[in-house]
């Protein structure tokens, strides 16, 4: 069984509103609401949001290969580990 | 818990039995041969009346083989037995009583190494024809499942929960909760999977009991398949056990025979069917996503967590992951209830542990005990010092990624937090022996090299660091005249062992700075330089 992804048929899974920032990791389902604080800046992200996604939210940048919005989950880089 | 077939005053000549091990360390020690011999002799003198059972091992090792008869008073024992002593112990009415020979030892049960252990999992590993349905159903088999039946799937799920069992593969991770985190998925196809790629070193319980009992971990299957919805199974047989294969194979297509695998099973609305797939080698397909990839057909490559197996496991579904050990445990659980199974054990760990006694010890095999036995006991009581009659220096628990412990933690009770509590892991309970003529610096490279070998290679601080750290500990050990070099590359090595426990993918990377780490920690004049002559005399 072979399975592949279509854009022009389907949705992208992890589509950020803004697509011109890669967030790394999918949304968190969750609709309870965290703030939280990154190199001083303040942000409001659902709880279960990775740390990744959230500082890209907030236009911080942590170095990272594979956690990409156009693949799965995969990590094996372990670029963004702290 | 160990019966004698029968408590008559005398075996009837039909029942005459003498049994001769199949288990592949007995067959290496020379079983085959001493049960051909057996048979020879049985065919020549057809008036002795007696039948040879090949049955699994006791896990006496050094007594291998061990040749059993079973008389009026139970089975005697005579080992390590060699064909040509055979014929004398057959016509010296070994059927009747314990006889006078030098190869004798008793009654089986009663030899103290035996008597004292707890065998819960193990009870009939040693004792019943493997594959015979019925002689396991004489011996208390297939209860636990026939309550089981009389259970919700809820029901059974609380069982497990209330014995305290933990994943016996290494992690220990609570069995009750990960069935039902199963359990709690929507109904749709779920499968169970046996982990039986025993790859640790210095392990042996998953394939003794493949060998000795194989239909306990098919009830046990079976069992889990009932309490999560499953009606599929799995078994992860690793290649090197073509032993293991045969016998989970007879035993598979017996049960399918009596009816307790395929479509409604006993009678009942349950379907379960069971397979074994072989692996191919890989140490890395013993971690649970990297088998599961294996399974389907792919290259044994770990996953990311999460999604857990249990939500999106094999081909996507809900799957239970367990090793032999944990699935042969829970008959014993639904049988004999789990408060029954948790009444073992200390602290947090529940029930019993078998654990495996191996590298250089004078009484290597199998021994089951509830946890809480210290290392001392187990090494001196039951190990009876090294093989080589040497002083004991290191011992290595939880297969090649556990910590080497020195002497002065050998008071340790066996418990995984206790051991946890000393930076070591109790894993699979393999224990690995050590003389004094050991190299602990060559151990820790050796761990290192282990994992650059065994790395599936996916995330970084695993495929790189392990050759790093090959590397390190090779330029630790040829320094022998910069001593502020040397120190700077012991500091480089911790710095590498913690970007590998932490920034690890899976316990293969994660664990690797345990042996490293506890050598350097335990054993540091053997990291200093020294004349090659000095070492290992």
């Amino acid at each position: 069984m072979i399975t592949y992804y279509d854009p022009k048929t389907e949705p992208a899974v992890n589509q950020s509103a803004d697509l011109s920032k890669d967030l790394g990791t999918p949304p968190s389902k969750s609709t309870v609401q965290v703030s939280v604080q990154i190199d001083g800046v303040n942000i409001v992200v659902p709880e279960g949001t990775s740390v990744l996604r959230a500082a890209a939210i907030a236009d911080i940048n942590i170095p990272k290969l594979c956690a990409s919005d156009n693949l799965e989950a995969f990590g094996s880089c372990r670029l963004c580990a702290v | 818990m160990n019966h004698s077939p029968s408590d008559d005053s005398s075996i009837p000549v039909a029942s005459r039995k003498i049994f001769v091990s199949l288990d592949t360390t007995a067959r290496s020690r020379g079983s085959d041969k001493v049960a051909k011999q057996v048979e020879s002799i049985l065919n020549s003198q057809p008036e002795l009346a007696a039948t040879l059972v090949r049955n699994g091992s006791r896990g006496m090792f050094w007594l291998e083989p061990l040749l059993e008869i079973n008389t009026p008073k139970g089975r005697v024992a005579y080992g390590p037995v060699k064909a040509e002593d055979v014929n004398d112990i057959i016509n010296l009415h070994c059927f009747d009583d314990v006889i006078e020979h030098p190869l004798c030892l008793g009654l089986t049960e009663e030899l103290p190494w035996f008597k004292s252990q707890q065998r819960l999992t193990f009870a009939r590993v040693g004792i019943i024809d493997p594959i015979d349905v019925d002689d396991y159903i004489s011996h208390g088999g297939f209860v636990g499942l026939t309550n089981a039946f009389a259970k919700t799937a809820q029901q059974i799920v609380d069982e497990v929960k209330e014995s305290g069992l933990r994943g016996r593969g290494g992690a220990a991770f609570p069995t009750g909760i990960k069935w039902q985190t199963v359990l709690n998925e929507p109904e749709q196809q779920k499968y169970i999977v046996c982990n039986a790629d025993e790859g640790d070193s210095g392990t042996f319980a998953d394939r003794m009991l493949m060998e000795g009992d194989p239909l306990v971990l098919v009830e046990g299957m079976i069992i889990a398949g009932l309490s999560v919805g499953a009606d599929q199974g799995y078994i992860y047989l690793r290649s090197e056990y073509p032993q293991a294969h045969d016998i989970l194979n007879k035993a598979i297509s017996n049960a399918k025979t009596a009816g307790y695998l395929g479509d409604n099973i006993c009678g009942t609305e349950h379907n379960f069917h069971l397979e074994v797939r072989l692996g191919a080698g890989a140490y890395i397909c013993g971690e649970e996503t990297s088998l599961l990839e294996s399974l389907e057909g792919k290259r044994g490559l770990v996953r990311a967590k999460p999604p857990l197996p249990a939500i999106e496991g094999l081909f996507g579904q809900p799957t239970v992951v367990n090793n032999v050990i944990s699935l042969a445990s829970v008959p014993y659980i639904l049988s004999h209830g789990g408060d029954s199974y948790r009444d073992f054990g200390m602290g947090r760990s529940r029930g019993t542990l078998p654990i495996q006694l191996a590298g250089n010890i004078a009484q290597g095999g199998l021994v089951e005990l509830a946890f809480g036995i210290s290392l001392n006991e187990l090494l001196q009581q039951y190990g009876n010092g090294c093989k080589s009659k040497r002083a004991m220096r290191s011992v290595q628990v939880g297969g090649p990624l556990g910590a080497y412990l020195p002497a002065e933690q050998w008071d340790t009770a066996l418990d995984y937090e206790e051991f946890a509590s000393i930076g070591a892991v109790l894993g699979h309970g393999g224990i690995v022996v050590f003389d004094d003529t050991v190299d602990m610096a060559a151990q820790a490279r050796f761990a290192m090299e282990f994992c650059e070998v065994e790395s599936c290679g996916k995330c970084t601080p695993c495929r790189i660091g392990a050759v790093r750290g090959v590397e390190v500990i090779d330029k630790i050990l040829n320094n022998e005249s910069d001593e502020q070099g040397r120190q700077d590359s012991v500091e480089l090595l911790h710095d590498l062992c913690d970007t590998m426990e932490f920034g690890s993918l899976c316990a293969m990377g994660g664990m690797t700075p345990f042996p490293v780490r506890s050598a350097l920690k335990y054993f540091p004049d053997d990291f200093l330089p020294q004349p090659s002559t000095q070492k290992a005399q």
